[in-house]
Order: structure tokens, then sequence, then C-alpha cells
């Protein structure tokens, strides 16, 4: 039995996160190939299936199985495939059942299971009230081991992923196109660059024999991390532990070697979108800190300095739209962040090997836009320059020490981080970690942070916009875009604005894109 | 800071159903004027504590076991359902925002800095009835919350400057759900349901107001004054908190609160003797998009206690029950256009959309995308035939019970935090006036009967009853695409 118990708090395992050589498409794919096709890696080589146990007396029990493997394992030419496989899985029929049979045995005890997939990892989520965890995990259990992709299902769910990506993620929410433009800017060439939706052609490509087989190598065990919480029997974890280890066969793979992001220099990259009445905006730039660098809790630091998600204790907030009115909401993050539901707070499971530092500033009407792109260009340079002050440093210490204990509020969530941390290899739980870290640092080693791994020559730039060819021309003139305020505002923030007006983003016209929306994701 | 949502429906649960043990509990506790912290109760682990100061506030607490984290919730019952004058839509929301500009002992920055100090997260949201505004800290901090959300709710300050610059915050709120079909559709489905009473309009608010409140300085204060007062709000904190110390702590800090909200004459709307449908081109890429919505009675019937009470909060669980037999996965309407025909993409009905005043039970459909004209008419059919078979009786009762069962166990399996306690009874307090409306109708949720279920299908869920939006790619019938404009004619206020 390849499956080994690691207790929550135990030391890790080896696993699957070396550097083995990429999975990548088999012949049957045949097409575009750009990574070579590397030969099958042996299954020891993969490692096994670590454990996180969080039990306590919750009546709610939460299992996780989060695969090292995301979008970037997508072929070239099947982009989306990890997404439909792991959708297939949760949204068709599975073992005896039809999916409306899955459906009808979940829902008296309204038991869910769900999936999210980003870059890097696909996260299975099953929850349930402790009356049902029997019946309801040999559903569970059935999705992940017994997937029957049926044809129905597999064409009722690529038709479903089409329109998400060619419909909806085009049309219908500008801020979500701008940060998938963004990544489309971050890592041009590289598998982060294509939406977890996937591609036009990709889609259209995708068989269900390749949606099987892509599963087949990606969903194994060796790849997983297991985690299981609240209050559920004793030997239960062990019995989960080895269902999930019988994920394991010759076709299992190991993850792909990500290339190193290649950027040149600045860039402003506009999708053109005709019916848009405001401006979109996301910036950023690669950086080499993840979660087990050193200097990620320096950078987290400062990311909530400048912008801590939706909150006011972030600067771009406060002073872009709390003293200018600007638009609802100016942020900065130190790693990729999606928001979790309603609540304010990171959903788990977008780890990654590569990570990017980024300003997302919500959408600015068209006639103060080009003010608030050089306001949040400016920010960017000078600050990563000059960095926080000592007052700053202190406060937004202050802050996160308590805030960020509030990620962690349901032992779901606290499982969810607990299985990131054996993602990254962490040596420490992430907010223990991170509160050391925190309380070790002084305000000269976060800027230094800042200024060693944040660099603004490469700062990426995504704008949706209408008439974008009259915006990427008005950028290249350079010419002044005075502010304009509903209501008075103080003298230092005129003063501040008179720079800003004129400030350079120096970004030439020749280093400006504009992209029709239909173009995108092809 | 927050946002403008729809209604106390949100992604959130459907309502729970209690087990037949629990029901005993729920309808004692429906009852009581004032639980006593041994009593248990179904879904928390000891029962919300409520006592009334004499001013009108009400303060309830809830223990709940955390990892030393305290939710302190106040809920105004004002919304947008207030917004009687003609344009000031989305003015309760606006001033949502104005809640966060501070005092004059406690700026904005100084009370940001004391939210800080103790690593809370805090926001806010406005609904049609009310407005919640949502604090969530360590449990340490209970005495310095109670302080500074003391000082603002009594004596918020700001000049003129500041709540111009506010009006751009919002203005950037509508902008951002603007590139998406909801608000359209939305708008059009509040406009064509109301024609009289203020929930034709948006809590959002139309554009053009929003354009406008810049200009409505002095109509903010007022506002102030005529909806935050004791007797409008109510105080929720969950979470490790001892009852007579919070009271104690309330009664010094909001004791010499004073002030009797307006009543600001709020139009009935007539029932509803025919459906109406309109169709909305949308510029951008869109899979067909229809909704429909059933106009229902309010969450209580507008009465504050006996009969008529427990018999409408009956009827608003039978909907519930019937939202779970239509629309949920399993059931055969939407196996069969989703899972079998895959003329839908999605189907889904709101829940938990209760209102003060009669409301909307709203069901949100995407259609595959396809050649030719999408076929809304059939959808439409489809929909009330399947509404047709279940007011007609034709459901077995398992059915009916497996709903029960799903509604509670939504609600044991999704409230978990001291913020989900919160919320869950501010929706409650804000839809039948107090907290005790949980239980009320979870009360109900467990007694109704599979002919009640039958009753409201038929009495509520009719052709005569049905305002429809449709919304897809503009096609050549629509006309010309209308050149793109400003958000605001003119820049709010103009630069100076």
């Amino acid at each position: 039995m390849l499956a080994a118990l690691v207790l929550a708090c135990g030391p890790a395992l080896p696993r699957a996160t070396g550097e083995i050589p990429p999975a990548d498409v088999d012949e049957r794919f045949g097409t575009d190939v750009v990574v070579e096709a590397p030969p099958p890696v042996p299954r020891e080589e993969l490692g096994v299936a670590q454990l996180v146990e969080a039990k306590s007396g919750s009546p709610v029990v939460t299992l996780r199985v989060v695969f090292d493997a995301g979008s970037a394992e997508d072929p070239v030419g099947r982009e989306g495939l990890t997404r439909l496989a792991a959708r297939l899985r949760v949204e068709g029929g599975a073992g005896e059942r039809s999916v409306a049979e899955l459906s009808r045995a979940l829902y008296p005890m309204a038991g869910r299971i769900e999936v999210a997939v980003d870059r890097e990892q696909t996260a299975f989520v099953g929850r349930v009230h402790r009356d049902h965890l029997e019946d309801f995990y040999a559903l569970f259990r059935d999705v992940l081991l017994r997937p029957r992709h049926d044809a129905a299902d597999f064409e009722r769910l690529r038709a479903r992923a089409q329109s998400a990506l060619s419909l909806e993620l085009r049309g219908s929410d500008d801020e979500a196109l701008g940060k998938e433009l963004l990544h489309a800017m971050l890592y041009e060439g590289h598998p982060f660059a294509h939406p977890v939706l996937g591609t036009e052609a990709g889609l259209a490509a995708i068989t269900r024999d390749e949606v099987r087989a892509h599963g087949e190598r990606v969903f194994c065990s060796g790849r997983a991390i297991v985690g299981v919480a609240g209050d559920y029997p004793e030997g239960f974890a062990a019995r989960f532990l080895e269902d999930i280890a019988r994920l394991d066969s010759d076709h299992c793979v190991g993850r792909r070697v990500l290339p190193e992001p290649r950027l040149d220099g600045p860039r402003i990259w506009i999708v053109d979108k005709p019916d848009a009445q405001s401006v979109a905006m996301s910036l950023g730039v690669p950086i080499e800190v993840t979660r087990d660098h050193p200097d990620y809790a320096a950078l987290t630091l400062a990311a909530a300095y400048l912008g801590q998600h939706r909150t006011f204790a972030g600067w771009l907030m406060n002073e872009m739209r709390g003293k200018r009115g600007l638009n609802y909401g100016d942020y900065a993050y130190a790693e990729h962040f999606e928001q979790e539901g309603w609540t304010r707070f990171p959903r788990p499971h977008t780890a990654r090997r590569q990570q990017y530092f980024s300003f997302w500033i919500r959408p600015v009407p068209r006639e103060r836009a080009h003010f608030a792109l050089r306001f949040a260009v400016k920010a960017f340079r000078e600050k990563v320059a000059r960095g926080l002050s000592a007052e700053d440093f202190d406060r937004i210490r202050g802050f996160i020490d308590g805030y960020f204990a509030l990620y962690l509020q349901t032992e779901s969530r606290r499982l969810g981080f607990d299985v990131d941390d054996r993602f990254y290899d962490a040596p420490d739980p992430w907010l223990e970690g991170l509160r050391a870290q925190w309380a070790a640092l002084d305000v000269d080693a976060v800027n230094e942070a800042l200024r060693r791994h944040v660099d603004p020559s490469k700062l990426q730039i995504a704008l949706v916009a209408s008439d974008a060819e009259a915006f990427a021309a008005q950028l290249a003139e350079e010419r002044p875009s005075p502010a304009r305020y509903a209501g008075n505002v103080p003298d230092e923030v005129r003063a501040f604005d008179a720079n800003v007006e004129r400030y350079r983003l120096g970004i030439t016209r020749e280093r400006m894109r504009v992209v029709p929306v239909r173009e995108l994701f092809r | 800071m927050g946002s403008s949502r729809l209604s106390l429906a949100r992604a959130a649960p459907a309502l729970a159903l209690l087990a037949p043990l629990w029901l005993h509990a729920a309808a004692q506790q429906a009852t009581a004027q004032q639980a006593t912290a041994q009593q248990a109760h179904p879904l928390f682990d000891a029962a919300p504590q409520t006592t009334r100061l004499p001013n009108g506030l009400t303060v309830v607490s809830v223990p709940w076991s955390t990892p030393g984290i305290v939710a302190y919730y106040t809920l105004v019952r004002v919304g947008s359902r207030d917004e009687v004058e003609p344009g000031h839509s989305g003015f309760a929301h606006l001033f949502e925002h104005m809640m966060f500009r501070g005092t004059e002992a406690m700026p904005g920055p100084v009370y940001e800095e004391r939210v800080q100090a103790v690593g809370a997260d805090n926001n806010a949201y406005t609904t049609r009835d009310f407005t919640l505004y949502t604090l969530t800290a360590p449990a340490t901090a209970l005495e310095s919350l109670v302080e500074i959300e003391a000082e603002r709710f009594q004596r918020l300050s700001y000049d003129e400057d500041v709540f111009r610059t506010e009006t751009g915050a919002v203005q950037g709120e509508y902008a951002k759900s603007a590139s998406g079909p909801f608000l359209p559709m939305w708008e059009a489905l509040s406009e064509l349901a109301f024609q009289r009473h203020t929930y034709g309009h948006t809590t959002m608010g139309y554009l053009r107001d929003i354009c406008a409140m810049p200009t409505r300085f002095a109509y903010s204060r007022r506002f102030f004054q005529r909806f935050y007062t004791p007797d409008n709000t109510t105080l929720i904190v969950v979470g490790d908190v001892d009852h007579a110390r919070l009271v104690s702590l309330v009664r010094e800090r909001y004791g010499r609160w004073r002030g009797r909200r307006d009543q600001p004459r709020v139009q009935a709307e007539p029932e509803p003797t025919e459906g109406r449908s309109r169709h909305l081109p949308w510029d951008a890429s869109t899979p067909p998009r229809a909704f429909l919505a059933y106009r229902t009675p309010s969450f209580d019937g507008g009465a504050a206690r006996g009969a008529a009470r427990a018999a409408a909060i009956r009827e608003a669980a039978a909907l519930e029950l019937v939202k779970g037999l239509a629309f949920a996965e399993p059931s055969p309407l939407f196996q069969r256009l989703v899972v079998d025909e895959r003329r839908l993409l999605e189907l889904s009905a709101w829940e938990r959309s209760f209102t003060r005043d009669p409301g909307l039970l709203v069901v949100t459909t995407v259609l595959a995308p396809g050649e030719g004209a999408p076929d809304f008419e059939g959808i439409t059919e489809a929909i009330q035939a399947e509404l047709g078979r279940i007011a007609a009786g034709e459901i077995e009762p398992e059915q009916i019970e497996a709903v029960r069962s799903n509604l509670r166990y939504s609600l044991l399996t999704d409230v978990e935090t001291p913020s989900d306690v919160a919320d869950l009874l501010g929706n409650f307090a804000a839809a039948g006036g107090s907290i005790a409306a949980l239980d009320e109708y979870l009360a109900a949720l467990a007694a109704v009967t599979p002919g009640e279920v039958a009753a409201v299908a038929r009495r509520y869920l009719t052709p005569t009853r049905r305002f429809r939006v449709t919304l897809a790619e503009r096609s050549e019938a629509d006309g010309p695409t209308p050149t793109p404009a400003p958000l605001c004619p003119e820049p709010t206020g103009g630069a100076r």
C-alpha cells in the first residue's frame, strides 16, 4: 500500500513536488506540442498521498482532495482539459449512478461535492453533516475513483465551458476579463497564460477519451493531499487515505516543468470592448516569491499596506476611493488571490510555484481613467522605490496580525490552508509562520524585499475599454489628464494630483496592443 | 463601504427545517418574549437572548463556539423600500457608505484606525428592506467595538465635500456591475413588477439618480435623522459574549441615543391581474437569459402577531418547498431542461427572498446558445407546466420530505461562523420585525403539509402573476447599437 499517514502537525513526507519531467500530451493528441512529451514517470517517484487531519467536535465534516494539477497541465491545443476532467467528475455520473441519481442521493443530506481548479491545483471538496457521513462518503469516493465519463455529460459540460469562456467571460464581467488578460501578459508563452476555462480551439478539440486519459495522468495519489476536518469517526481518515491511494496507475505522471516568465519591459494591452462604459484595470509583475520563500512575509505585509483586499487598511483604497472617489475599490496582492464567496478572505487552493505581485483597480469612468491609471502606475513605481514609513509599518503589522486570523474562522478553511502548506512544504503553519516572521521584521527589511522582488520596469498593464485605439493613443500622447473632483479636496491632495496629471507612463504606442474582445482566448 | 445586495437572498443556504424534536423547541422559542441562556436551540449553541433598552434599541446576543471571535452586527431597518421621493433611488445604499465617514470626535480616519487596531473585518450591505453593518473581530475587542459603533450611529458627521467624494465611489460601484447583464435585468424586472411600490427600483438605484447624488447633501443629513434611530436598530452580537456584560456596555454607550423612525408613505402595489414581459438587447456577448418572477406575499403578511402572521409565514415556508421541488438539481424539471435536453445551461430559484412587503419569487435561467432565436416561450411554458403539476398536488410526499431534509441540513452545515449566525438573524429580523421570526419560520417549515405546498403554487405561481425579463445579444430587430456614452452625462459636480 502506498498510502502513508501524516497526521496534522506531523512532519511532511516527500511528495511529488520535485521537478519530475513534465506531463504533456500523449500521442493521441498529436498536435502542436511545445514541450517534449516526457517518458512515463515511475509511480514510486510520484511519492504518496499525504493526509492532513483536523479532528474536532464540529458536526460538519469537510473532505478535501487537492491535486497538484491545474490548467498549467493542459496540453497545448487542449486548453481547458484539466478543468473539464475535474468538472466531469463532480457533475457527471459516477459508479453505478447517473448524474440524476447522484444528485438525488446527495440532495436530502444537503451533501455538497464541489471542485475548484486553478493554474496548479485542483481541489475536490465534500461537505456533509456527520449524520450522513457514511452514505455521503460512498458517493464522494465514487466521484473521485469511478467517474463514468458518459458521453452526454461530457457534451453538456463542454458546452457549458464554451459558453462560460466565449460568451460570459468576454461579455459579462469586465473585471474578470481584465484579470485574465493580465495573466496572458505576465505569462505569454507559459502554461499559466490561458484561462483555467481553456481556449475556444482547445475546448472544441477535446474528446471524451482525452478527458478520461488526462484525468488518469494527473489526478493521481502521488499528487494528492487529502484533508479531513470535523467530527468523523475513528478510522475514517485512514480509510479515506487508502481509497485515494488507489488513484495510481502507470498513466500517472509528475508535474510539468515551468519555464520562467519572459518579459522584456513594460506593456499595455487593451481589450477593445465596444459596450464598456468604464475602464477595468489590472497591473502586475511576476515575482519569484511564493509562500515558502523567506521574503513572503515581507511582501504580504507590503501588499496589505498598499491595498489589503476590500478594506480601508490599504493606501490605494484610501487615496483613490476615499479621498478622490475615483472608483469602488483599489487593492494590492503579493500572490494570486480569489475571494471566497461573500467573504473578503482568500479561497484556499490557488497555490502556485510562480507568483505575481499586482494591483486591482476597479472600473473607473472613462473620463477619469487616464488619471486613475497614472495614479496607479506612479504608486506602483514609487511605493516600490520608497517603501513604507516606520509608522505605516507598525500600523499595518498590527492590523494584519489580527485580521489574517479571520481567514481561518472555520475548520474547513483552516484545513484548506494546512493543505496548501503541504503544497509549499512550508516549515510552519501559514498563519503562525507569518506572525513569527512579521514579528521579526523591521521596516527596512520590508522595503528591501519590495525592491528586490518587485520590478516596475516589467510592469504589465491590462485594461478593458471601449474605443481602445483612441484610449491607447491618449495614453501614448502623455498629455495632461486633469483630476476631476466631485467635491473640494484638501490642498495636499490637489498638490499631489498636480504631479499625477502630468505623470509619464513612459510606455510607447509600440508597446501597447489593442485586442478585439472576440479575438481573446481563441 | 460595502455594497448593495439584492435582497436577503444570498448565495447562502436555503433555510432549514427542523426535525420534529426541534420543532418543539422552535415553537416555544417563537412565543417567548425573552429567552434565557440555558434554553436549547436547534441551530445555535444556546438560544439567543434579547434585551430592549428604554430608547427602543434592541440588543441580541448568541453564544457561539469560536476561536475567540465575535461578530458585532448592526441592523438598521431601512433600505431602498424607504426611498419614496422621486429622484432619490439608491440613497439608502449611498448612506451606508457615509456611515464610514466618522464623527466630529472620531473622524473617518480615526474610526478606521480603531477598527484596524483590533484587526477587525468591517463592512456593510444594503437591500430593499434593510442595511446591515458587519463587524467581525477578536472577542477581546468587544468594549472597543461598542464604543466606536455607538459613536458613529449616534453622531455621524461629514461635510459636503466628503459627501460628494463618496458619491464617486457609488458611481464606481454601479460601474463595476454595469458590465454584466444581472443589473439591467434586475432593474427591468423590478420596474415591470412594481409600478407604484418602491420595490420598483433597485437598491443600487437608477443611474440617473446616482449621477445626481452629489447634489443631495442636505437630503442625506435628513436621512440619518429619519432612519438611524434606536427604535429602528438591532445590535446582534455572536460569539464569545456574555449577555449581561454586553447589555451593560451598550446601555452605557447607546443609552442616551434618541429618535423615532420616520414612516415614509410607501405606496401599496395592487395585486397583479396580468403578467408582463420585457426584452433587453445586450451589446456584448452573452448566452440568452431569462428571469421569471412571481408576485408573492410579504414574509409576515404585515402582521406583528396572531393568526394572520402565522399563516403568512407558513405560506412563505411552503413557497420555499416549492422552489426545491421545482428547481433544485434533482427536480424533474432541472434534469429535463439542463441535463437531458440541454436547453438550459442554468436553472435556479433565489432562496429566502423574503421581503417586508409583497415581493417576488425569482427563477433565473441561462439558455443554451444555439442557432435562431432563443426559445424563451418554450422555457417559460415548461416552467409553468411544472408549477402547474405542483399546484395540482401531483407530488409524492417523499419528494417534499427530501426538500425538507435538504433545507434542514443546508442550514446546519452552512451556519458555521459568528458572522453566519448574525447575518441569518439580521435577515429574519429585517423581514419579520424581530429575531423571533427565524424560529417562527423554522416551525412553519417543519409543519407545512403537502396540501399547503400545492395551495401556494395554485394561488401565487400563475401566469397572471408572472413577470419576465429576457436578454440576448442584440439582433437586427432590436435596432442599432446606441453610441457609447459616459456613465454620467456630466462629471459628478464638475471639476472644481
